[in-house]
């Protein structure tokens, strides 16, 4: 109960750091455990030191606050804190403690810090995991670009246009594209959510294709079709997912 | 609009002189073909003429008045000769009483005048139809003239407000996070924050700044492109390295005021921003053989880094800026290299005139 809250801060300025350490110096109870400049370091820090608390910021190299937090098995309390205000909307779909909009003042990150040590006291769970993500977590009308994901110790960054086709597992997706298949945590209908539908279409229960990977249709059954890829996997299109490929082909 | 033979002295002699051409005309056939006495023949003209050149000018309202441009063109010609008719008849009426009031009991004179009507008829119609077709041409002219003026004021306001609009084009993310940064310094290192928020005042003030002609020297814009890498300088600490090098003689070449930092903003977001390396930026200006100024702006960048959303749209405004100013379509050239990316600018030493 007394022991102290370990806390994390990333960002990938200074400066930025320096105020979130000199903000915590009126925090008796919390204690900084470490920092990164990067989403890569920042994952590592994390898995290492397990804190209680990170302070993160949300555009970096290499890998957004966002896309990190995905790779995590365990999601301490976050306190967003960006200059940025479009994201806090996502920000609180990954269930944040609070969103700071840089600048900030002593008095606003004490509150925030006050909910988080509030929340870590009473043992409230943190960011739901990627299951909770639904609507709403981009701003509308825009799609996801990339996904990343992580492959052992290393993190790979995968651009949306070299992905042929996603299918789903028990919890998480496999992602299939030309160099390999990569697993990641989601679910089936952020995808489909949050995929540009003039590129890919759910087929079936399990698959998401991209459409320009199709070269051929094969007669399965009376309603349904095996669809070949251009790598020449082939993937089972359902009736209902046939009705989406008529409609969006055209023929 | 007012009437053109009263819009100024040169119009209004103009008309006067014609009369007067028109009244010796009269008075010579008279004399000559007709064999009238002068003083007669003088007089004839005298009233009939003058009753038209004051008809002629009230003619005026009846054009601007009745809107004969609307309506279909055969209605427009069934007015006109209307009109021509009621103002003949006028014109003839008076002027054959006038002078048959004055030689009435002259029966050469009074014959004369009986059987000159027709004729009289004709050559007014003729006058009529010359003055409506001036009047006519005159507000076609006129209306060209004032469309045309406003198409000009119209394309300059356009012009202006797009220009303005591209150099607003300044991210307020660069603001907030440099605020932050200033909020950070002041208790770590008082001075360096003070330092920071002049650097960052005179950015925005030349920034704000609207000049005359949008134009400025390369050294004054280099001046405050510095301010803007010292500020990021700041933010970014390591990752970002710049160096300027211009040669004397470019320093006084003139450029679009804030042409640069919409690039340098691209170097530093998709350079600086996708690396935990450090970036460099450099800056370079040569005079080239046609006088004109090429700048270059080149970056590293992580050529890993998948492309960031909003590619572009820096490069587009600059373009369409260059554009603007010079009227010059290929301004802006950029190269890329395996992890090195370089922006070109061809800026023009004098501006093309209007057409």
């Amino acid at each position: 109960m007394n022991h102290r809250i370990k806390a994390v801060i990333i960002d990938d300025e200074e400066p930025a750091r320096i105020l979130v350490r000199s903000f915590l110096e009126n925090q008796a109870g919390v204690e900084i455990a470490g920092e990164a400049a990067n989403g890569f370091e920042g994952l590592k820090m994390i898995q290492a030191v397990k804190p209680d608390l990170v302070f993160l910021d949300i555009q970096m190299p290499k890998i957004s606050g966002f896309e990190m937090l995905e790779l995590l098995d365990e999601v301490p309390q976050i306190i967003f804190s960006t200059a940025f205000d479009e994201y806090a909307i996502r920000a609180f779909e990954y269930n944040a403690v609070d969103y700071l909009l840089k600048p900030y003042s002593q008095e606003r990150f004490d509150q925030a810090v006050g909910k988080a040590v509030d929340r870590i006291r009473h043992k409230e769970k943190p960011a739901a995991g990627i299951a909770k993500l639904s609507a709403g977590a981009l701003p509308a009308g825009q799609f996801l670009d990339r996904l990343v994901v992580r492959t052992g110790q290393k993190i790979k960054v995968i651009p949306i246009e070299q992905v042929e086709f996603l299918e789903a597992g028990d919890d998480y997706i496999t992602i299939y594209t030309q160099e390999g298949r990569y697993m990641k945590q989601m679910t089936m209908g952020y995808l489909e959510e949050h995929l540009n539908p003039s590129e890919f279409l759910r087929v079936h229960r399990s698959f998401i294709i991209r459409l320009s990977q199709i070269v051929q249709l094969e007669p399965y059954d009376k309603d349904t079709k095996v669809l070949v890829m251009q790598s020449g996997k082939k993937i089972h299109a359902s009736k209902a997912g046939m009705k989406r490929l008529k409609e969006v082909l055209g023929f | 609009m007012k009437n053109p033979f009263f819009v100024n002295r040169t119009y209004t002699i103009t008309y006067a002189a014609a009369w007067i051409l028109v009244a010796g005309i009269h008075v010579a056939v008279l004399y000559f073909a007709s064999s009238q006495e002068l003083i007669k023949a003088i007089i004839d003209s005298l009233v009939f003429n003058t009753l038209f050149a004051g008809i002629g000018l009230s003619l005026w309202y009846s054009i601007r008045f009745n809107d004969f441009s609307r309506g279909n063109p055969i209605d427009r010609l069934l007015n006109h000769l209307l009109i021509a008719l009621v103002v003949l008849g006028i014109w003839l009426g008076s002027g054959y009483l006038i002078l048959s009031g004055l030689w009435g009991e002259n029966e050469i004179y009074h014959n004369f005048l009986n059987e000159s009507i027709t004729l009289r008829a004709i050559s007014g119609f003729f006058l009529y139809s010359l003055i409506i077709l001036i009047y006519y041409l005159y507000i076609n002219y006129e209306d060209r003239k004032a469309r045309i003026e406003k198409e000009s004021t119209l394309k300059v306001q356009v012009r202006e407000a797009e220009i303005d609009m591209l150099k607003a084009q300044i991210n307020p993310h660069f603001l907030f996070n440099s605020l932050n940064s200033v909020s950070s310094l002041i208790t770590t290192s008082p001075g360096q924050a003070r330092e920071m928020i002049v650097k960052l005042s005179g950015f925005l003030r030349y920034s704000l700044e609207n000049r005359q002609n949008g134009l400025t020297t390369l050294r004054v814009e280099l001046e405050n492109i510095r301010h803007y890498l010292e500020i990021e300088k700041v933010r970014f600490g390591d990752r970002l390295q710049f160096e300027i090098q211009v040669p004397d003689p470019c320093l006084e070449m003139t450029v679009p005021h804030m042409i640069l930092q919409p690039l340098v903003e691209n170097s530093i977001k998709h350079g600086v921003y996708e690396s935990t390396e450090p970036v460099r930026i450099d800056l370079g200006a040569e005079q080239l053989p046609t006088g004109e100024l090429r700048i270059t702006v080149a970056n590293d960048f992580d050529p890993g880094a998948p492309p960031r959303k909003g590619k572009g749209i820096g490069l587009q405004n600059t373009r369409n800026r260059l554009y603007l100013v010079y009227n010059c379509e290929n301004c802006l050239a950029t190269e890329m290299t395996t992890g090195r990316y370089f922006v070109y600018l061809r800026i023009p030493q004098t501006i093309p005139h209007e057409p």
